[in-house]
């Protein structure tokens, strides 16, 4: 039981809460959310925010910082949906993220991305 | 005195409660429930990234199990009462979340936001294909709601949406009440200390796995409960509205606008919400093109949103008002 004092005194009190997590902050996610949800047109708004979203699924399962791996996994992305139209067209849309779900299950850095 | 205040403050809000159908008439009472639907989920959201520095972009997924756990609970099994339906609900979620937890508790940061995202659309597309049991685009509409009953007691009418009014208040309430304790008991805090720092939480000899997947458990299963109580609300439950990437973000826009780093902060910023969509929706169709810019006025001159900007002005206030009694008391 007294193992848990010392953590409370530093983490428990009230002090400590008012912090903001880090990654909030620096992830450029939060900026182009707000800019897809101003685009000024329907059909547009759609085709951005799908477009946005392929683009940094394929950063992320390439890792961040690696060009190589970007290039890589963009074409491994492409050559799945055009390949899962063909023959597996139910479920053409899932081929994508569940290789990115595979990838990071077994390297949460990414394909080619660097421990951090 | 300061306690004196606090319950003085509850119990008039709890008072204000109580007549609020009375006062603001139906459309108002729906406007309130759709509040406190959206407050439950985005606290429970801020479990994950404001207690423990975990942000999701999936969080629909518990939302929309729980959701279709009732729905699908009340439509096949005939004369379910109402809570277990909510009860079903909650465990859907909570056994969802059971059975990610493994994967969920070993990666943190940009991986964990991104495989609840390829998990959330894993969910929206298999409602959207699996047509037999889930109704495909149109969902799961016009299952009977049953009357609240104690047996032997009372059965109150669900469909009148005063009584459904004072259902959700409770059921949201005591909800939000344990999520609230919860942040209070040890485990609570070591919740903040793995937010800070999990090396040090884990020298110390606690389980730093173990403890996040009893949080990840807790926070989607009240995000079921939200969920259960939309579908019974709206009476349908659609893989557009629980499962769409849109209904992953409601939760973290609400949570940066109301404030990531107290617990009332998501309330808050449901609110905010819902009110600016009240007051836009009467003149323009584009809510979003208002949300968006207070999102980008929230990030850029207030990052711990309307809670952080709140205390700032608080501490300002203070500061300015001990200055003013030493001057009285020099003088």
């Amino acid at each position: 039981m007294s193992t848990h004092l010392p953590l409370q005194q530093t983490a428990g009190s009230k002090q400590v809460i008012p912090q903001e997590p880090q990654f909030i902050s620096s992830k450029l996610i939060f900026v182009h959310l707000p800019l897809q949800l101003i685009a000024p047109s329907p059909q547009e708004t759609s085709t951005g925010r799908y477009k946005t979203w392929d683009a940094f699924m394929v950063v992320v399962t390439g890792g961040f910082g690696s060009l190589g791996g970007a290039f890589i996994v963009s074409i491994i992305f492409g050559l799945l949906s055009s390949y899962g139209v063909q023959f597996l067209s139910q479920l053409a849309a899932l081929l994508m993220f569940i290789f990115m779900a595979v990838v990071l299950v077994i390297k949460p850095m990414g394909l080619f991305g660097e421990r951090e | 005195m300061n306690r004196k205040v606090q319950w003085i403050f509850w119990g008039a809000a709890f008072i204000l409660l109580a007549f609020y159908p009375k006062i603001f008439g139906i459309y108002f009472t729906n406007v309130f429930v759709t509040f406190a639907i959206f407050a439950l989920y985005a606290v429970s959201f801020n479990m994950l990234l404001g207690y423990t520095g975990l942000l999701s972009f999936g969080h629909a997924m518990f939302f929309g199990f729980g959701g279709y756990g009732t729905a699908l609970a009340l439509k096949h099994i005939p004369g379910l009462p109402l809570l277990p339906a909510v009860v079903i609900g909650l465990l859907a979620a909570a056994g969802l979340a059971l059975i990610l937890s493994p994967i969920m508790v070993r990666i943190s940061g940009t991986a964990f936001a991104m495989l609840h995202l390829a998990f959330g659309q894993l969910m929206y597309i298999l409602a959207l294909k699996l047509r037999t049991v889930t109704g495909g685009e149109d969902g799961i509409g016009g299952f009977p709601i049953p009357p609240f009953t104690i047996p032997g007691v009372i059965s109150v009418n669900m469909k009148s949406p005063e009584n459904f009014f004072y259902f959700a208040m409770i059921v949201l309430g005591v909800s939000l009440w344990i999520l609230w304790y919860f942040t209070k008991t040890p485990l609570g805090s070591i919740q903040v200390g793995i937010r800070d720092n999990p090396m040090r939480v884990d020298y110390l000899g606690f389980k730093v796995p173990q403890t996040k997947a009893v949080i990840y458990i807790i926070s989607g299963a009240f995000a079921g409960v939200s969920g259960s109580i939309y579908a019974l609300f709206q009476n349908l439950i659609s893989a557009d509205g629980a499962f769409h990437i849109m209904a992953s973000f409601a939760p973290v826009m609400i949570t940066m606008v109301g404030g990531v780093a107290s617990f009332f902060g998501p309330i808050w910023g449901s609110a905010i919400f819902q009110i600016i969509e009240e007051l836009t929706s009467r003149f323009t169709e584009r809510v979003e093109l208002v949300v968006g810019l207070i999102l980008i006025m929230v990030i850029m001159f207030a990052p711990l949103g309307f809670m952080g900007f709140v205390g700032f002005l608080r501490q300002k206030w203070s500061i300015r008002f001990t200055k003013g009694m030493k001057r009285g008391m020099g003088s």
